[in-house]
């Protein structure tokens, strides 16, 4: 299997090591056997305290059950989460400890607010349950509603359903800030939103960031704004990583044809830069039962039969540059590797 | 911070409140005229019965046997009397206590016990969720008018064993409702985002769960009140409810049954009340139900 060789950053918040997830779903038929369906395997990865890792690939890739794991919503079959280099235990004291630590702002902003809350009360509940007192909490929860812009005599004490698409994803960053998080992970957080309103979020993401010295990982199928957010992009197919590496890098270079695939298909708004190489076609394969070798194999026009033998092993492009595919690595085989 | 369009500015004293779900739902709720009819028959009946001592003279199990079955309107008995010369009025008002605590206590349990399981059925998911609709699919099996006859019957007429029959009855479409509705909340990115916060089961299931399942649970144990009124009177009648001379409404139903053809006005007094009640429930339900339809 892949081995994911570390790279140095100044202090790593949260890492993971060969995190995995499979599901089971029952066979159509009655008797029918389980079957899995591999949602993430082997995810290794080192967030560096202060930056901000991009989380780019297609629906269905694993990218929201990885932020699950690294959430520790749900159990992985294997691999272990890091925060600040301790392991992760599974003791309810350690997850309570873990939680404050870690939080999440989800896509859906309406249904990611109890709609019987009034807005201070969602942004309280995490603080109370941490022993805030109540009165305290309240005088944070209006503190947070500021900082995201959203004043507290206004906003406080209304319900969800009754403010903006864009003040609900405001608040629900105040929520996840209010337990003084270190990482915060961003689940497609801004991709419901239009893109004036995702804008005025991100800067405002950026801003908070600096301000309460935050880690975010940013998922998201929007590649023009994973680069503008990330400091490093991960690029995940079929619950895998296959290319890693500095924003820059990643997008000036990308290595794997996915990727370049990916990036091609990104819409320009310059006529001058049309989308010239063709798009992907087909599907990924089913995540279900899974064959050996590259999931990327049947779309890639450069597959061939060491492809659908093994899944490549990971190859270092540069210092901060990673990929998993045969054509890179010199070893493989691969006729056209180089 | 900068790029945050400030909007016009709100004067210092103003803090913008807004109106709860359920403040909301009473104020669409007294709009609606049928509801508002309905909480004020009701609001009578059940008062009337409760006050029942301050507004007849007469011991509801004690009569003239002189005075039997004295028409609606006779001098000193305002709807008449029965088969033992007992003073309808009384008889009504006193057995209206019976009949609807008999009604209402055993939806109050069944919700209690059917809420509960079913909110655990719904929040655990899994082995703990197919042990319990499992197990309430057995009772729901049974057509429920049989098995609260057979539950009384084998326990005895009585006061406790009709409750005890009805609870039973009306467990399993309780915890049905309630898993179902749980399951959907469950599965909600906010319950999600409270795990997330650190917040234990129980936590979540009291902030985040029962505020959001109250309404759909509510609705429906209303609209059974009228079911179970029916039903203990049913009970009554068949002899597996009330033992004479305890006033019911359904046991006074069944000993009128002789007066039918010289008093048929007396004899279907209890009945009328029987339908008021239920009907008025049922209408209640309803307009609780439109009124809770709007976010």
């Amino acid at each position: 299997m892949t081995k994911l060789k570390k790279i140095d950053f100044p202090t790593p918040i949260l890492e993971a090591e060969g995190l995995s997830k499979t599901f089971q779903v029952r066979g159509s038929g009655f008797f029918e056997k389980p079957k899995q369906v591999y949602a993430v395997s082997d995810f290794s990865f080192t967030l560096a305290k202060g930056s901000t890792m991009g989380i780019v690939g297609e629906s269905g890739c694993g990218k929201s059950s990885t932020a699950r794991l690294l959430m520790n919503l749900i159990k992985p079959d294997a691999g272990v989460i890091k925060l600040e280099g301790n392991v992760v235990g599974e003791s309810r004291a350690e997850l309570n400890a873990f939680r404050r630590d870690v939080q999440m702002v989800f896509q859906d902003s309406s249904a990611s607010l109890n709609p019987r809350l009034t807005i201070e009360q969602s942004i309280m509940f995490g603080p109370v349950v941490h022993g805030m007192e109540k009165a305290v909490a309240k005088e944070a929860a209006h503190a947070f509603l500021s900082k995201v812009g959203l004043e507290p005599r206004r906003f406080a004490n209304r319900y969800p359903h009754e403010v903006s698409g864009g003040q609900r994803q405001r608040i629900n960053i105040a929520r996840a800030l209010a337990l003084n998080p270190k990482v915060v992970i961003f689940d497609e957080a801004v991709s419901a939103l239009d893109k004036s309103i995702e804008a005025q979020v991100l800067n405002l993401l950026m801003d908070l960031k600096e301000e309460f010295q935050l880690s975010y990982i940013f998922i998201s199928h929007d590649l023009n704004v994973v680069r503008y957010i990330s400091d490093h992009v991960l690029v995940m197919y079929l619950g895998k990583i296959i290319e890693f590496g500095r924003a820059a890098d990643v997008y000036e270079r990308p290595s794997h044809p996915y990727t370049k695939a990916l990036l091609a298909s990104m819409p320009s708004s310059d006529p001058n830069f049309r989308t010239l190489e063709p798009p992907i076609v087909g599907d990924p394969p089913s995540p279900i039962d899974l064959p050996p070798g590259c999931g990327f194999g049947p779309r890639c026009k450069f597959q061939s039969d060491i492809c659908n033998a093994q899944f490549p092993p990971r190859t270092d492009l540069s210092e901060h540059h990673s990929v998993a595919c045969h054509l890179s690595d010199p070893s493989s085989g691969h006729p056209q590797s180089r | 911070m900068t790029q945050i369009a400030k909007s016009f500015d709100l004067p210092a004293e103003i803090v913008i409140l807004s109106r709860g779900y359920w403040s909301s739902v009473l104020r669409r709720l007294l709009k609606d005229k049928v509801s508002v009819a309905c909480m004020v028959v009701l609001a009578i009946i059940i008062l009337a019965t409760i006050f029942a001592p301050l507004l007849s003279l007469y011991d509801p199990a004690v009569g003239t046997v002189i005075h039997r079955l004295k028409p609606v309107g006779t001098e000193g008995y305002l709807l008449g009397t029965d088969e033992l010369g007992r003073d309808m009025v009384t008889r009504l008002l006193y057995g209206g206590r019976m009949s609807l605590l008999m009604g209402i206590l055993p939806v109050l349990f069944a919700l209690l016990i059917g809420g509960t399981l079913g909110t655990i059925a719904g929040y655990a998911g899994g082995r703990t969720n197919a042990i319990i609709m499992r197990s309430t699919d057995v009772v729901f099996a049974f057509p429920s008018v049989l098995l609260a006859v057979a539950i009384a019957g084998a326990l005895g007429a009585g006061f406790t064993n009709v409750l005890v029959a009805l609870t039973v009855v009306l467990i399993p479409p309780v915890v049905r409702i309630t898993e179902s509705a749980t399951t959907q909340v469950r599965s909600l990115d906010f319950v999600e985002a409270a795990r997330a916060s650190g917040a234990g089961s129980f936590t979540i299931i009291r902030v985040h769960i029962l505020g959001n399942i109250l309404g759909p649970v509510l609705v429906y144990s209303s609209s059974l009140l009228s079911v179970a009124i029916i039903m203990a009177a049913g009970l009554s009648f068949i002899g597996l409810g009330a033992k004479p001379p305890t006033p019911e409404w359904g046991l006074m139903l069944n000993t009128l049954r002789g007066a039918i053809y010289s008093q048929p006005l007396i004899a279907a007094l209890p009945g009328v009340l029987i339908f008021i009640v239920s009907l008025s429930f049922n209408l209640l339900s309803d307009g609780l139900r439109s009124a809770m339809d709007v976010q």
